[in-house]
């Protein structure tokens, strides 16, 4: 896998909130609309105000700027803030000091997009050139789908390639030319997403970037990609759903349910889930779809969980980036051990999708602990196998 | 060559830099130099232009036809001035022995319009996200060589360090 240094003016950093303006917030209708029973929350502020942030002409934000002021660091540490100013560019805030901070931001993820924009065409020729068909996902292919790409940022280039031309795939990013691209490598696909990856290459479709062909999933693939992805990580990311919503809101007319729904039954509804979230809490419109039931009868914790999620929305504060460190760290020293265990308490959705739970009304400990147990089982057999190095 | 006011042909560099127009602005990244840079609208005209046949007065021609306004020689040498202390031309600018360099404040009092002079400004903005997997290599196979906090984990030797 392969990682070449990234320009500090793109590096991932987390944004602590700091100051946080705790007074309660006036509420938009949209957040109304949404009727949310923790309505003071700062997630619940972010939902309102990235309620249909995506759209070409996104509706002007009526929030105050004292609001806005308080949502800045979430928006800007999680990479909401050209979406953010999007929705306030023609309000009445558009030349506030707390809008200049969202410009910039959006002045910055326009020349990154530009930059990963050209990097994805050299690599994508460079891996042709030895004989990889590589598939995007994520990243540009969801972005593409935005009116601009630059309302939504990326960090690396997420690539698939089959097993079979993994290791060539290796060696050209590890040549001298191959170095320079922020890539993720991945073999094959994730057997969790349910889609093998002949069927991803075989669904697959070219689209143009600049003057090159580069293959993206079909629209069904990705749309259930992003819906996965977002759960498996616990929605603590509000961009997530934002995707979500714009890969809805811009799918095809022949677009067919049954091949991103899938045919296991439980990952179907976390799919129906997560597009229902997407309705709820940020205006997505599902009408003709079929999961337009299924998003007036979501679980109260999964709003609820999503919501505070968003209150904290930056990557040093998800696990496994806020651990302070590995767990064999602790068998040869334990002090820490214990707030080092709560930190990996898994949020309830993330558990509930990791041991194949349902999203039902039934509460999530028992979930939760399945995780930990699975996770301790796994860290064991690592830490105990005969053949380890350390 | 000739880098002084007087018969200088600037030409905008090309190579190492990203170019995305946004909102009536031009942004130019820097990659070598790692800078993000937004043009207005009267920059991104004259750096457009910077071919590297153009004299300064051929500039300010051009520029006179493209926006059908009258357009001071003092506003293209500003907006070259600009370029070179932010490197987006090939050959800075020199300033001639004894040429007096006009500020903003003087120039817009000269010119009378603010929104006609040349700006090019570096962005900075606060850290913005940009998300990102767990990647770092770990040549040894060891997890210790996984410094990243929260990607403990090595795949192997020559592999990745992964969350679990």
């Amino acid at each position: 896998m392969h990682r070449s240094r990234v320009p500090s003016l793109f590096r991932c950093r987390g944004y602590l909130p700091g100051q946080l303006n705790r007074e309660r917030p006036t509420l938009a209708p949209y957040l109304r609309m949404a009727s949310m029973a923790t309505s003071s929350s700062l997630g619940a502020l972010i939902a309102s105000f990235l309620f249909q942030s995506w759209r070409a002409h996104a509706p002007s934000s009526q929030i105050r700027e004292e609001e806005l002021a308080a949502i800045i660091p979430l928006l800007t540490g999680s990479g909401a803030s050209a979406l953010a100013n999007a929705r306030i560019r023609d309000s009445h805030l558009r030349d506030s000091t707390t809008a200049a901070q969202l410009q910039q931001a959006h002045r910055l993820h326009a020349v990154h997009a530009a930059a990963f924009e050209e990097d994805i065409t050299s690599v994508i020729t460079l891996l042709r050139n030895a004989g990889v068909e590589p598939i995007l996902a994520k990243g540009w292919a969801v972005a593409r789908l935005y009116p601009d790409t630059s309302l939504r940022p990326y960090g690396d280039i997420d690539l698939y390639v089959p097993p079979g031309q993994y290791s060539s795939a290796m060696r050209v990013l590890a040549s001298s030319e191959g170095k320079r691209f922020v890539v993720d490598l991945h073999e094959g696909f994730d057997s969790s997403e349910g889609i093998s990856i002949d069927a991803l290459y075989e669904r697959s479709r070219l689209v143009s970037l600049a003057d090159v062909k580069v293959r993206v999933p079909c629209d069904e693939d990705h749309l259930r990609i992003l819906c996965l992805h977002f759960l498996r990580h616990g929605a603590w990311r509000p961009l997530w759903l934002c995707d979500i919503a714009v890969a809805v809101e811009t799918r095809a007319p022949e677009f067919d349910w049954d091949i991103c729904l899938g045919t296991n039954p439980r990952r179907a509804d976390w799919i129906a889930c997560s597009i229902g979230l997407a309705h709820r809490l940020l205006g997505a419109e599902i009408a003709g779809t079929p999961v337009v039931d299924r998003a007036q009868t979501l679980p109260a914790w999964l709003i609820s969980n999503v919501l505070k999620q968003w209150e904290t929305p930056y990557s040093m504060s998800q696990p496994p980036v806020n651990y302070a460190a590995p767990m064999s760290k602790y068998l040869r020293d334990p002090r820490g051990f214990l707030s080092d265990l709560r930190r990996r308490w898994p949020n309830a959705i993330e558990a509930t999708v990791y041991t194949g739970g349902p999203f039902n009304d039934l509460p999530r400990w028992p979930f939760q602990i399945g995780e930990c147990m699975i996770r301790t089982g796994k860290f064991l057999a690592r830490t105990l196998r005969p053949d380890r190095d350390d | 060559m000739n880098n002084t006011t007087n018969g200088f042909k600037p030409r905008a560099r090309k190579a190492g830099l990203v170019v995305r127009e946004l909102s009536g602005e031009l942004l130019v990244y820097d990659r070598e130099r790692n800078q993000a840079h937004s043009l207005n609208e009267t920059a991104a005209l004259i750096w457009k232009h910077c071919d590297g046949h153009s004299t300064i007065a051929e500039l300010r021609s051009t520029l006179e036809a493209e926006t059908g306004a009258s357009v001071d020689e003092q506003v293209v040498r500003y907006a070259l001035r600009k370029f070179t202390r932010s490197s987006l031309l090939e050959e800075p600018l020199r300033a001639s022995v004894g040429e007096r360099r006009l500020s903003r404040r003087e120039l817009i009092q000269t010119i009378g319009l603010a929104a006609s002079i040349p700006l090019v400004v570096t962005i900075i903005a606060p850290d913005v996200f940009a998300a990102a997997s767990c990647t770092q290599a770990c040549p040894s196979g060891s997890p210790v060589e996984c410094t990243v906090p929260g990607c403990p984990v090595c795949s192997g030797v020559g592999g990745t360090c992964r969350a679990s």
